[in-house]
């Protein structure tokens, strides 16, 4: 665990410090900010706490805040070419792969939640007196365990193309186009189908049980993380990497 | 005798291309080894092999008497590298890149610090530790490198072209300290070079690979012996082309190649130098001075490179 967390230190570091001075950095994380925990809750009021806006966003936002950094992780090592130095201690491939992963998560959900947190305090500062706004508990639990599982499905997919892509650029590529397969694919799909089709599944949503519809996803999204990891574990081998360098 | 490196036999390939070929060597323990060879002739992928970040296709090799086959995370664990590039991660700090190798090889905060002054200190260094490592020069990076890879006491360092892309003064000073640190700290050496005047310089034994071969190992003395020639520099005033065909004639004389000033004369071993003088002052040179010299060892290079490349073409 410590070599993981040796790792995790070095990633959030070079995160942290990906984006030049203080200024830029502000700056970077300030519109981000300012939209998801500012704007858009000023203008839903109570839906934004009750509705399922805020659920979706934190489901959505790991995709749009960390993909660079997801990209990154080993694209950027093999780019400046510190890999082969890290690769040549005494880490073990393992420890590498999954300090890389566990900052990429950290990263995305840290961003999420802070924006969520923001913007319930907004809020209420904005309503000043009564009763808190709080998030519904479907709600709540979209955004914690929603957006950790989304942040794990990002890190995953970034960090399994980054260990592919030759360039920092290339892998951000490829993360674009796996997530507008993921995001715009779906609905596209949807609308291809032939109306009887849409019918019968509306027909299923409006029988089935939601909250069961949210764990069956949740189940989907864990099991695509774990294939995902196990996939970028077995592909990490010293030997190989450095044949791609 | 204990080695810090052994190999037999050592193969690799890639695809049909025999990178490196049934390399046998041993390195003494505290010694610095120089490992010479042109572009491309396998020093890299031998250096690789050796730290177990490609698997061997032929032969064994032990480092610090772990197999580099089946104990390679051992081997890591006791060595220290400065590879081709400085690996230091440009974004950060002096301090947090040493920090964080640090901490990959478990030094105890307290000692971690200490250790990093120190020699940040003697590289002169320590004054730009808060610096990134982006704003530093070539031969800054080169020293925080090395400094990476002595961080953890490692019994042997493995060196990558050090002072590739140095100026010569950073170049020397890179030299200076590799020297000082390894005698200080009784590390192994195994330096892959093609500057052969550095080699020459600070390596107690050297070896020299050619196309994933090895094809002579030993001191630099030994290399020069065996294969460099003594040479003789002859400078004065009136050469002319008889007393030059004439100098060539003789049978101690293997060479003769004319400056504007002096002769580069290249003898056979042994060779006396006075019956030269004679010759030419006999045919009108007014000799100023003579200057005796051993064959460099990049001559001795040359020399094993050309001897190699005739047998290749014989075959």
């Amino acid at each position: 665990m410590d070599d993981i967390m040796t790792i995790f230190w070095k990633e959030l570091k070079e995160l942290w410090h990906a984006r030049g001075g203080l200024r830029t950095r502000l700056l970077t994380y300030l519109p981000l900010l300012l939209v998801f925990g500012v704007v858009l809750p000023l203008q839903e009021r109570e839906a934004w706490v009750d509705g399922p806006l805020a659920g979706i966003f934190a489901i959505v936002l790991p995709f749009i805040l960390a993909g660079g950094a997801v990209a990154d992780s080993f694209a950027g090592e093999r780019e400046r070419h510190t890999l082969e130095t890290l690769l040549a201690t005494r880490l073990s491939d393992r420890d590498i792969f999954l300090g890389k992963v566990l900052a990429c998560v950290t990263y995305s959900v840290a961003l999420v939640w802070a924006s969520m947190l923001l913007s319930l305090v907004t809020l209420n500062v904005a309503k000043g007196s009564g009763p808190f706004f709080l998030y519904r508990n479907v709600i709540l639990l979209m955004i914690v365990v929603g957006a950790l599982l989304s942040s794990m499905l990002t890190a995953a997919i970034g960090v399994f193309v980054s260990l592919r892509a030759p360039t920092v650029r290339a892998a951000a590529q490829w993360f674009s186009v796996i997530t507008l397969v993921l995001f715009v694919g779906g609905p596209l799909l949807l609308q291809a189908l032939p109306p009887s089709a849409k019918e019968a599944l509306l027909q299923i949503l409006n029988t089935v049980n939601l909250n069961l519809v949210g764990i069956v996803l949740a189940l989907v999204a864990l099991a695509l993380d774990m294939i995902l990891l196990a996939l970028g574990i077995a592909r990490f081998q010293r030997t190989r990497l450095i044949l791609e360098e | 005798m204990t080695y810090a490196i052994e190999t037999k036999e050592m193969t690799r390939y890639f695809g049909d291309l025999c990178a490196v070929n049934r390399v046998s060597l041993q390195v003494p323990s505290g010694a610095i080894f120089g490992f010479l060879g042109p572009n491309g002739a396998g020093k890299t992928t031998t250096l690789r092999l050796l730290l177990g970040l490609l698997d061997l296709h032929g032969g064994s090799a032990t480092v610090l008497g772990y197999d580099v086959a089946t104990q390679s995370h051992l081997v890591r664990e006791h060595t220290g590298v400065l590879l081709e590039h400085d690996g230091l991660y440009q974004r950060l700090t002096v301090l947090d890149n040493l920090e964080f190798f640090g901490r990959i090889y478990r030094l105890e905060k307290k000692a971690r610090q200490m250790r990093i002054q120190e020699l940040l200190e003697h590289l002169g260094m320590w004054e730009w530790r808060n610096a990134d490592v982006s704003k530093l020069s070539k031969g800054m990076k080169q020293k925080v490198a090395i400094a990476r890879a002595l961080l953890h006491r490692p019994s042997l360092i493995f060196l990558d072209e050090p002072s590739a892309g140095l100026d010569p003064v950073a170049a020397v000073a890179l030299r200076e300290d590799i020297q000082n640190l390894a005698q200080r700290e009784g590390t192994t050496v195994f330096l892959t070079t093609h500057n052969l005047a550095e080699a020459e310089k600070i390596c107690d034994i050297v070896g020299v690979i050619r196309q994933g071969q090895l094809i002579a190992v030993g001191t630099p003395a030994e290399l020069r012996a065996h294969t460099g020639k003594p040479t003789v520099a002859i400078y004065g005033q009136g050469f002319s082309a008889s007393a030059v065909e004439a100098l060539r004639s003789l049978p101690q004389v293997c060479s003769v190649l004319f400056h504007p000033d002096h002769l580069q004369v290249e003898l056979e071993p042994g060779a006396e130098t006075a019956p030269l003088i004679s010759l030419l002052v006999r045919q009108g040179v007014e000799v100023e001075e003579v200057r005796k010299g051993r064959g460099s060892l990049e001559e001795a290079f040359v020399t094993l490179m050309r001897e190699e490349e005739q047998k290749s073409s014989e075959v």
